[in-house]
């Protein structure tokens, strides 16, 4: 429940609200006084004793105990000297009359303990509850911590709200002994034997200090605060020793694969270069082209891992973020395939782009880049049989854009791990030519816009089917009216 | 190419020596008459002494930043200038042409790229300078003086911006103009970042020229970068 923390009543009285409560007390019995005398003209003797044992009540729960038998005492010597025959002296002559001021005494000492000690019961019920709403507050904040300096971002608002004390927070001090100097109060912050650092509080200046109860809060908070420290410290090392552990596989695949990848090729370059510089007058100009033609070629394929490689590291440290921009399928589509045939003239594509596909708002270059490693990949497996590029419309507005070949496909268990980076890596180029990062690097930039890429069989069952899906753009700005500008 | 009278002059800035070394060989063979500088600071003073036909420039130089040094250049010459760069993100070449290039190339590029990309440069800087260029490739035909554009023996209705987007490219035939360049030239510098003008712009002008985004007779999308009009020599 929500109910706003009550203003901090005065648990151990103050001199000045002890003198309120005197003063108070005399009041009341005072007052008391008067009403009775007025009332005394249409009430009886006993009906009068009520006025002041309402006026001991009333004391009762406004002040403390001591301030409620000055009171009642008080009011036992008015109605004795005023009231009880003979008035205006101490003395009670009728037997019944001393019956009648003793009981009064009696009854109005009872009521006002009994009165005072329910509004303090009271009290510290109310008080006990903010503790424990306090507490618990506290608790779900820190159940959502992720990292040490949002802990000590909570308990500082958590002390600042719950306890009224200014908090100091420090997990870099090992031990500190719960004593006060300077006006702070100094805790440690353990989670069973592990000291975890130190807590200090101070209330500010003109609060009184930490009462038991808001000690025994505190200790309640800071305890908490440790189990909080040690989970957020436990699972940022987890998060560290699993960085590290993938960070160090991750080189050593990418070393495997670029000693592989790179050398190959360079194997090959350095190879024909030097057939063509020592043969000299032995070679055919048929066969000087064949040792030139690699020399090129085996540079491009060299050129191909590099950029491979540096994509990789783009997407592998995360945080790619596109910057948007629109561009039409069908200009990607174009680009792509002019690419491809740059690289690979004997390709042949066809296309089928649906009329009327919304425009997409990515980074051009890296979705480019995606459906030209898929087209890449096509190649290498399809070799000269034709590849289809089908664009369409999703059914929920986005776009997917197939590329189909007509190679050998792709094994049901292998459509998920073609995509996945370290198999890639680990297997380099070893198997078939080239089958490389390409794929993985593809699905790390669509999935950096929300996409994805995924592996199938064509319809009839051959070949591969590379599909990219990418989810609706928001809807375009409007151009002005062209001519009217 | 101009081969026989004057041989046109090429002035290569790039600190790489192998770099140097074969596009010496390369541009000669073509006919092309070459002088080589190390740094931009020597480039730069070749280009003023000695003046050159058009200017290769590579990005990454030792002495100081290419940009910078293009910047400089075109504070005092109108010289072509064809940038390498190293297959970084689009945004540098976008920063390269909005600095004054005229066109890039990647690193690594084939020399056949190459060329191409520098006889385009020289045609440009040869055609006689006041008189708008004429574009004429048998089927599409584009008069920009006269206002008029036919395909096929047919004359097109284009509307104000459709022509002024179709001369823009056809003035940089071959060369690659940047979506900044294209807002600034057609919107003027207040729609500098609304570059979805450009898209549905030159959707409309592709559709009325029955030209293919994705298999483009005339105009090419260079993804992040810009437009491409193909001149099909």
């Amino acid at each position: 429940m929500d109910v706003p923390a009550p203003k901090r009543k005065m648990r151990t009285l103050p001199a000045t609200d002890l003198a309120t409560g005197f003063v108070l007390a005399i009041f009341g019995a005072a007052l008391a006084t008067g009403v009775a005398a007025f009332a005394e003209r249409w009430a009886g003797l006993a009906d009068v004793s009520l006025v002041f044992m309402l006026a001991v009540l009333i004391v009762a729960t406004r002040t403390r105990t001591g301030p409620a038998m000055v009171c009642a005492v008080l009011c036992f010597l008015a109605y004795n000297y005023f009231f009880i025959a003979p008035r205006y002296t101490f003395y009670v002559d009728a037997p019944h009359g001393v019956a009648t001021v003793v009981l009064f005494l009696c009854a109005a000492v009872i009521a006002g303990r009994l009165a005072s000690r329910l509004v303090m019961q009271l009290e510290a019920l109310r008080e006990t509850n903010r503790h424990t709403e306090t507490l618990e507050r506290l608790a779900r904040a820190l159940g959502s911590a992720t990292d040490e300096a949002s802990v000590v971002a909570i308990a500082r608002s958590a002390f600042a709200e719950g306890l009224d004390a200014e908090a100091w927070l420090r997990s870099d001090v090992d031990q500190v002994a719960s004593t006060g100097q300077h006006g702070w109060w100094f805790l440690p912050l353990r989670a069973g034997d592990q000291p975890l650092g130190a807590l200090a509080l101070k209330r500010p200046p003109g609060r009184e200090a930490f009462d038991i109860a808001e000690r025994r809060m505190a200790l309640a908070m800071a305890d908490d605060i440790a189990q909080a420290l040690l989970r957020t410290r436990l699972s940022t090392a987890l998060n560290d020793a699993r960085i590290a552990n993938e960070t160090e596989r991750l080189r050593s695949a990418l070393l495997a694969s670029v000693s592989h990848d790179l050398r190959t090729p360079l194997a090959a370059i350095l190879g024909a270069a030097g057939s063509l510089q020592s043969s000299g007058v032995a070679l055919t100009d048929a066969d000087r082209d064949t040792l030139l033609d690699i020399v090129r070629s085996e540079g491009e394929r060299l050129d191909g891992y590099i950029r491979n490689l540096l994509d990789m590291t783009r997407i592998a440290h995360g945080q790619l973020v596109p910057e948007r921009d629109w561009i039409g399928t069908d200009e990607l589509i174009g680009a792509a395939l002019a690419r491809l045939r740059r690289a690979h003239p004997e390709a042949q594509v066809t296309t089928s782009i649906a009329t009327g596909l919304a425009p997409l708002h990515v980074q051009p270059a890296l979705i480019q880049q995606a459906l030209y490693n898929l087209l890449d990949n096509a190649v290498k497996y399809a070799g000269h049989a034709p590849i289809a590029i089908d664009a369409q419309r999703t059914d929920d507005g986005g776009t997917r854009i197939d590329v189909r070949d007509r190679g050998p496909g792709i094994s049901e268990a292998e459509r998920e791990r073609v995509f996945d980076m370290f198999r890639s890596m680990a297997q380099g180029d070893r198997g078939r030519r080239g089958s490389g990062l390409g794929l993985a690097i593809a699905r790390g930039m669509l999935r950096a816009h929300g996409g994805d890429v995924t592996a199938g069989a064509n319809p009839d069952g051959t070949g591969a089917c590379l599909r990219i899906t990418l989810p609706p753009a928001p809807a375009q700005p409007i151009a002005p009216d062209e001519d009217a500008t | 190419m101009s081969t026989a009278s004057t041989p046109a002059r090429v002035l290569v800035i790039d600190d790489e020596p192998q770099i140097r070394r074969f596009l010496e060989i390369a541009l000669r063979a073509q006919g092309y008459e070459v002088a080589l500088a190390e740094t931009a600071q020597a480039g730069l003073e070749a280009l003023a002494l000695q003046g050159s036909d058009v200017v290769i420039l590579d990005l990454g130089l030792p002495d100081r930043d290419g940009l910078d040094a293009l910047r400089d250049l075109r504070e005092w010459s109108r010289v072509p200038v064809l940038v390498l760069t190293v297959r970084a993100d689009e945004t540098e070449k976008v920063a390269a042409l909005d600095a004054g290039a005229d066109d890039y190339v990647t690193k690594p590029f084939g020399v056949q790229e190459l060329l191409a990309r520098l006889r385009v440069l020289l045609r440009a800087r040869n055609t006689p300078g006041d008189a708008p260029p004429m574009f004429d490739d048998g089927h599409l035909r584009v008069d920009i003086a006269r206002r008029t554009v036919t395909l096929d023996g047919e004359a097109l209705v284009l509307s104000r911006k459709e022509f002024a987007l179709l001369a823009l490219l056809v003035r940089h035939a071959g060369q690659v103009v940047t979506q900044p360049q294209l807002l600034r030239e057609l919107w003027g510098p207040t729609h500098q970042h609304d570059t979805h003008y450009v898209r549905i712009l030159v959707a409309k002008l592709r559709q009325k020229l029955g030209d293919d985004a994705a298999a483009p007779k005339w105009i090419a999308t260079e993804p992040g970068v810009g437009l491409r009009f193909l001149p099909n020599d």
